[in-house]
C-alpha cells in the first residue's frame, strides 16, 4: 500500500493516501468573514450599550454573554412598547436593537433566534427606507449585510447571497453619491459578498468582489492609514483565500504576505488591538505556504500564531481559547505534514480538549468546532496506526454532525457528508469494508442532493466522494461499479478543470490515478495505462511550475505508472518511471526524512520488483533491502503505523532472496513477515488476514523449495483456510486469492504424493477461475490457463489421459490467444488424438 | 495411475525438448519428436510438427526476461503430451530414451533428468505498492472574526 499527498484548499482539504494506510485528513484555518454591524442604540438603552461593548470585548464569556443578552432583550421590550405608541420615533430604535440582538444570539450559537431577529430588523428598516430613503437606506444596507451572514450560518446560501447582493447594490449607490461616508461600508459588504459568492461556488465572482474590496481599502488606506490599514489587511487576508480557491497559489501567498506584514506593523504599535488579527493571518500564511509545499516555513508561521494565541488565551481564556484551539488544530496539520506525527497528535488532542470544554458549556456555539477537531484527531491517530482509536474519534464527529444536521440540515449536511466520508476511510482501514461502503454511500447520497441544488458549490465534494466510493466498491470486489463511480468522479473533475485548471487539475490527476487502478484490476491494461499516463502528465506540468507542492504527487504517479507499464510488459519503461520516482523521493527524504521516508521505501520496494523482473537480481535485492531497512527504522519508532509496511517489505525480501537461490534467508525473511501479520491479524482480523494469508502462501513456497514439504503444506493450508473464510463473506473480493491458494495447495499435496487431494484442490481452483474468466476474461484467463496446466499435469499422472490432454490443450489455446493479443506467453495448443 | 517410468521419461523428454528451443540442439530435438509421433499416424504427426514450430517461435520471440517462465509453462504442456504419447505407445520407450539422451548431450546446460511433477503455476506474492487515492475532506474552519 502506498503513497500520499495532502492538499489544502480553503473549503476542503483533500488527503491523498497510501493504499491501505490510513489517510491524513486536514483542515485549515481560512477566513470566512463575518461582519455584524453593531449599531449603537440611544438614550434609554445607554446602559445596555456600555454592557454591549463589554460583551464585545469578551465575546466568548458565557457569563457576559448571558448578561448582554438579558440587557438587549430588556431594551427590545422597552422599544417595542414605545414603538407601539409612537412608531415614527421608536421603530428605528427597535430595528437597531433587533439588529444587535441578532449579533448576540449568533455569538451564543442560537442561529434560529439570530435569524429571526435580523429578519425582523430588515423588515422594519425596509418599511422605513421606503418612506424615507435618504435617512434609512444606510441602516437597511447594514441589516441586509447582517441578514446575509445569519442566512449563511443557517445554511441558506441562496438567501445569503440575495441579501448581500442587495446590500452591495444599495451601498454602491450611496458611495457613488457620497464616497467619503459610504465607501468603507461598500468595501465591507463587497468583502462579505465575496464570501457568499465563494460559498455558492462562484469562485470567479468571489475573486472579483474581494479584488474590488481590496482596491477600495487600498485607496482609503492611502489617504488615512490609521483608520483603514486594518481593513486593508483584513481584505487582503480574504483575497488570499479567494486566490487560493481559484488555484492562484502564488497570488494567494502574496496577498497573505502583505496582510501579515501590515498586521505585524499594527501589532507592534498596538499589540492588544492587533495581535489577534496577526495570529489569524499567520495561521492562514501557514496554510498557504503548506499548499506550496513549503512545509517548514508553514510550520514556523503556524507556531507563531499558536504562540500569540497561547499568550492571549492565558490572559483571557474565555475570549481567546477558541482561537487557540483553531491554531492548535492547524499546528497538528503542519506537524503531520512534516511527518512529526506524535507531536501532531499532541497539538490536535489539545485542540480537542479545549473544544470539549467549550462545547460542554455552550454546545450550540462550539459543537461544530469540536466535531471538526475530532475529525482531525481521527486522521492523526490513523496516521499513527492507532486505527481503533481513530475510528472512535471519527465516529464521535459523525455523531455530532448527525445531530446538528437533523436540527439544521441546510447548515450541517455538508459537514455531515464530510465526516461520513472520513468514517468510510477509517472503517476501510480497519478492514470493515461493508460498513465503510455504507458510510461512503451515505456521504455520496447527501452530496448528490447538495450538488443537484447547487452544482458549483458541491460538485467538487461529490467528485471526491465518488472517488472514495470507487475505492470502497473495489475493496468489496464490486469492480465494475467501482469503475463507474470513479469514471463519474473523473468526468466531474475534467469539467471543473476545463474551466479552472489551476483549481482542479490536481484533483483530476488524483482521480485519474484511481481510474488507472480500477481499470487495471479489471484487466483493461491499456486503458489503465492511458489514465495513469494522463495523471503523470498533469503532475509533471504542475511540478514543473511548483516543485515543492507537486513533486510528491508526481513521484506517486510515476510509481503507479511503473506498475501499469509493467502490467503491459514494458518492463524497461516501468523501471525508468520507478527510478524517477525514487530519485524524487530520495531528494525529498533527504530534506525531510520523517515526511518522505515512507514514500521512498515504497518506491524502493517497487524498484526491487522491476529490477528483478529484468533479471537484475542483485540490484533488486539492494533496493528491497533498503526498503526493509527504512521500514524497520520507522516501525521501531511507530510500530502501529509501520509494522504492516515492514511485513510487506520483508515478504518482498523473501522473494528477492529466493530468486538469488538464498532460500534459507528467504525463508527467514518470510517467517518474520508472517509473524508480524499474525500479530496484527490477531488484533484486527478484518484488516490483516488477507496479508497474513498472502505471506503464508509465500512461506509455503519457500518451505517447499527447501524440501520441507509437510511444513509447506501446513502453511499453504492455513492460507487456503483464511481465503476460504474471506471468500465466503466477500466472494468478489477474495475468490481470486482463494483460487490462487488452491493452485498452490494442489502443488503441495502433489509433492507429498497425495494426488487425489491435489487433483481436488486444483479442480476447485480451475472451477473458480473459469467462473471469474467468464465474467472478466482479460483479468482471469491467464490464471485459468495456469491452473489448467496444473490440472493437466495431475490428470496425466493419474493416467486420465484424455482429460489431461483436454485440460492441457485448453490451457495452451488460451495462452496462444493471449499471446496474439500481446498479453502473455504463447505455448501453442491443440493436439488431439 | 500412470506408470512411474512414463512420468520420469516424459519429464526428462519435456525438459530436454524445451531446453533445446532456441539452441543448436533444436533440430535434433524437433526431428526426434516428429519421428516418434509417426506411430500416431500422419495427421497427428503433422499436427505435432505444427505445435513444435509454433512453440519454438514463441520462445524465440519472447523477451529474455520472460523466457524462463514461458519455458516452464511449455515444459508442463509437453510433459502431458509426451506422457500421453508414451501411455499410448509404451513400445516407443527405447527410441524415446535414446532421443532424450541425444538431445541432452547436445545441450550446453542440460536440465536434471526424470524431473518430478512440476507445477507450472505457483504464485509468489510480491507486495507491490500502488497508490489508491482517497479524497478525504476535513472541515473548513472559520478563523476570522469581524474584520471590518
Amino acid at each position: 500500500m502506498s503513497d500520499a499527498r495532502e492538499q489544502d484548499t480553503s473549503a476542503t482539504n483533500v488527503g491523498w493516501t497510501p493504499e491501505g494506510d490510513s489517510p491524513t485528513a486536514s483542515f485549515q484555518a481560512d477566513s470566512k468573514l463575518v461582519l455584524p454591524d453593531i449599531l449603537v442604540p440611544m438614550n434609554s438603552a445607554r446602559g445596555a450599550n456600555e454592557r454591549l461593548d463589554n460583551f464585545r470585548e469578551d465575546p466568548s464569556g458565557a457569563e457576559q454573554r448571558a448578561e448582554g443578552l438579558a440587557v438587549i432583550e430588556r431594551a427590545i421590550e422597552i422599544y417595542r412598547q414605545l414603538a407601539a405608541a409612537d412608531p415614527d420615533t421608536f421603530l428605528p430604535d427597535l430595528a437597531g436593537s433587533l439588529n444587535n440582538q441578532s449579533v448576540q444570539r449568533s455569538e451564543s450559537g442560537d442561529r434560529a433566534g439570530a435569524l429571526a431577529a435580523i429578519d425582523e430588523a430588515v423588515s422594519i428598516r425596509r418599511r422605513l427606507a421606503a418612506a424615507n430613503p435618504d435617512t434609512f437606506l444606510p441602516d437597511l444596507a447594514g441589516s441586509l449585510n447582517n441578514q446575509s451572514v445569519q442566512r449563511s450560518e443557517s445554511g441558506d446560501r441562496a438567501g445569503a447571497l440575495a441579501a448581500i447582493d442587495e446590500a452591495v447594490s444599495i451601498r454602491r449607490r450611496l458611495a457613488a453619491a457620497n464616497p467619503d461616508t459610504f465607501l468603507p461600508d461598500l468595501a465591507g459588504s463587497l468583502n462579505n459578498q465575496s464570501v457568499q459568492r465563494s460559498e455558492s461556488g462562484d469562485r470567479a465572482g468571489a475573486l472579483a468582489a474581494i479584488d474590488e474590496a481590496v482596491s477600495v481599502y487600498r485607496q482609503l488606506a492611502a489617504a488615512d492609514p490609521d483608520t483603514f490599514l486594518p481593513d486593508l489587511a483584513g481584505s487582503l487576508n480574504n483575497q488570499s483565500v479567494q486566490r487560493s480557491e481559484s488555484g492562484d497559489r502564488a497570488g494567494a501567498l502574496a496577498a497573505i504576505d502583505e496582510a501579515v506584514s501590515i498586521r505585524r506593523r499594527l501589532a507592534a504599535a498596538n499589540p492588544a488591538a492587533f495581535e489577534p488579527d496577526l495570529a489569524t493571518s499567520l495561521d492562514n500564511l501557514g496554510v498557504r505556504l503548506s499548499g506550496l509545499g513549503r512545509r517548514a516555513e508553514a510550520l514556523t508561521a503556524t507556531e507563531q500564531a499558536v504562540e500569540i494565541r497561547r499568550r492571549l488565551a492565558a490572559a483571557n481564556p474565555a475570549a481567546f481559547e477558541p482561537d487557540l484551539a483553531t491554531s492548535l488544530d492547524n499546528l497538528g496539520i503542519r506537524l503531520s505534514g512534516l511527518g512529526r506525527r506524535a507531536e501532531a497528535l499532541i497539538a490536535t488532542e489539545a485542540a480537542v480538549e479545549i473544544y470539549r470544554r467549550l462545547a460542554a458549556a455552550n454546545p450550540a456555539a462550539f459543537e461544530p468546532d469540536l466535531a471538526g477537531s475530532l475529525s482531525n484527531l481521527g486522521a492523526m491517530l490513523s496516521g499513527l496506526g492507532r486505527r481503533a482509536e481513530a475510528l472512535i474519534a471519527t465516529e464521535a464527529a459523525v455523531e455530532i454532525y448527525r445531530r446538528l444536521a437533523a436540527a439544521n440540515p441546510a447548515a450541517f449536511e455538508p459537514d455531515l457528508a464530510t465526516s461520513l466520508s472520513n468514517l468510510g476511510v477509517r472503517l476501510s482501514g480497519l478492514g470493515r469494508r461493508a460498513e465503510a461502503l455504507i458510510a461512503t454511500e451515505a456521504a455520496v447520497e447527501i452530496r448528490r442532493r447538495l450538488a443537484a441544488a447547487n452544482p458549483a458549490a458541491f460538485e467538487p465534494d461529490l467528485a471526491g466522494s465518488l472517488s472514495n466510493l470507487g475505492a470502497m466498491l473495489s475493496g468489496l470486489g464490486r469492480r465494475a461499479e467501482a469503475l463507474t463511480a470513479t469514471e463519474a468522479a473523473v468526468e466531474i473533475y475534467r469539467r471543473l478543470a476545463a474551466v479552472n485548471p489551476a483549481g482542479f487539475e490536481p484533483d483530476l490527476a488524483g482521480s485519474l490515478s484511481n481510474l488507472g487502478i480500477w481499470l487495471s484490476i479489471l484487466g483493461r491494461r491499456a486503458e489503465a495505462l492511458t489514465a495513469t499516463e494522463q495523471a503523470v502528465e498533469i503532475y509533471r506540468r504542475l511540478a514543473a511550475a511548483n516543485p515543492a507542492a507537486f513533486e510528491p504527487d508526481l513521484a506517486t504517479s510515476l510509481d503507479n505508472l511503473g506498475i501499469r507499464l509493467s502490467a503491459v510488459g514494458r518492463r524497461a519503461e516501468a523501471l525508468t518511471a520507478t527510478e524517477q520516482a525514487v530519485d524524487i523521493r530520495r531528494r525529498l527524504a533527504a530534506a525531510n526524512p520523517a515526511a518522505f521516508d515512507p514514500d521512498l521505501a515504497g518506491s524502493l520496494s517497487n524498484l526491487g520488483i522491476w529490477l528483478s523482473g529484468l533479471g537484475r537480481r542483485a540490484e533488486a535485492l539492494t533496493a528491497t533491502e533498503a526498503a526493509v531497512e527504512i521500514y524497520r527504522r520507522l516501525a521501531t519508532v511507530n510500530p502501529a503505523g509501520f509494522e504492516p509496511d515492514l511485513a510487506g517489505s520483508l515478504s518482498n525480501l523473501g522473494v528477492r532472496l529466493s530468486g538469488l537461490g538464498r532460500r534459507a534467508e528467504a525463508l527467514t525473511a518470510t517467517e518474520a513477515a508472517v509473524e508480524i501479520y499474525r500479530r496484527l491479524a490477531a488484533v484486527n482480523p478484518a484488516g490483516f488476514e488477507p496479508d497474513l494469508a498472502r505471506s503464508l502462501s509465500n512461506l509455503g513456497i519457500w518451505l517447499s523449495g527447501l524440501g520441507r514439504r509437510a511444513e509447506a503444506l501446513t502453511a499453504t493450508e492455513q492460507s487456503v483456510e483464511i481465503y476460504r473464510r474471506l471468500a465466503t463473506a466477500n466472494p468478489a473480493g477474495f475468490e481470486p486469492d482463494l483460487a490462487r491458494s488452491l493452485t498452490n495447495l494442489g502443488a503441495d499435496l502433489a509433492n507429498l504424493g497425495r494426488r487425489a487431494e491435489a487433483l481436488t484442490a486444483t479442480e476447485q481452483s480451475v472451477e473458480i477461475y473459469r467462473r471469474l474468466a467468464a465474467v472478466n476474461p482479460a483479468a482471469f484467463e491467464p490464471d485459468l490457463a495456469r491452473s489448467l496446466l496444473n490440472l493437466g499435469a495431475m490428470l496425466s499422472i493419474l493416467g486420465r489421459r484424455a482429460e489431461a490432454l483436454t485440460a492441457t490443450e485448453e490451457a495452451a489455446t488460451i495462452r496462444r490467444r493471449l499471446g496474439d493479443r500481446g498479453s502473455g506467453s504463447v505455448p501453442a495448443g491443440g493436439v488431439t488424438g | 495411475m500412470v506408470a512411474e517410468w512414463i512420468v520420469a521419461l516424459a519429464g526428462s523428454g519435456s525438459g530436454a525438448l524445451v531446453g533445446a528451443v532456441a539452441e543448436d540442439a533444436w533440430a535434433t530435438a524437433r526431428d526426434g519428436v516428429v519421428g516418434l509421433f509417426r506411430r500416431a499416424g500422419a495427421g497427428r504427426q503433422a499436427r505435432i510438427e505444427e505445435l513444435l514450430d509454433a512453440d519454438a517461435a514463441t520462445v524465440e520471440t519472447t523477451s529474455v526476461e520472460e523466457r524462463d517462465r514461458v519455458r516452464a509453462e511449455l515444459e508442463t504442456v509437453w510433459r502431458v503430451r509426451l506422457m500421453d504419447f508414451l501411455s499410448e505407445f509404451p513400445d516407443a520407450a527405447e527410441e524415446f530414451a535414446g532421443w532424450v539422451a541425444t538431445v541432452r548431450a547436445a545441450l550446453p546446460d542440460p536440465p536434471p533428468s526424470g524431473s518430478q511433477t512440476n507445477i507450472a503455476g505457483r504464485d509468489v506474492y510480491a507486495v507491490q505498492r500502488g497508490t489508491q487515492v482517497f479524497h478525504q475532506t476535513g472541515p473548513a474552519r472559520s478563523d476570522d472574526r469581524p474584520d471590518v
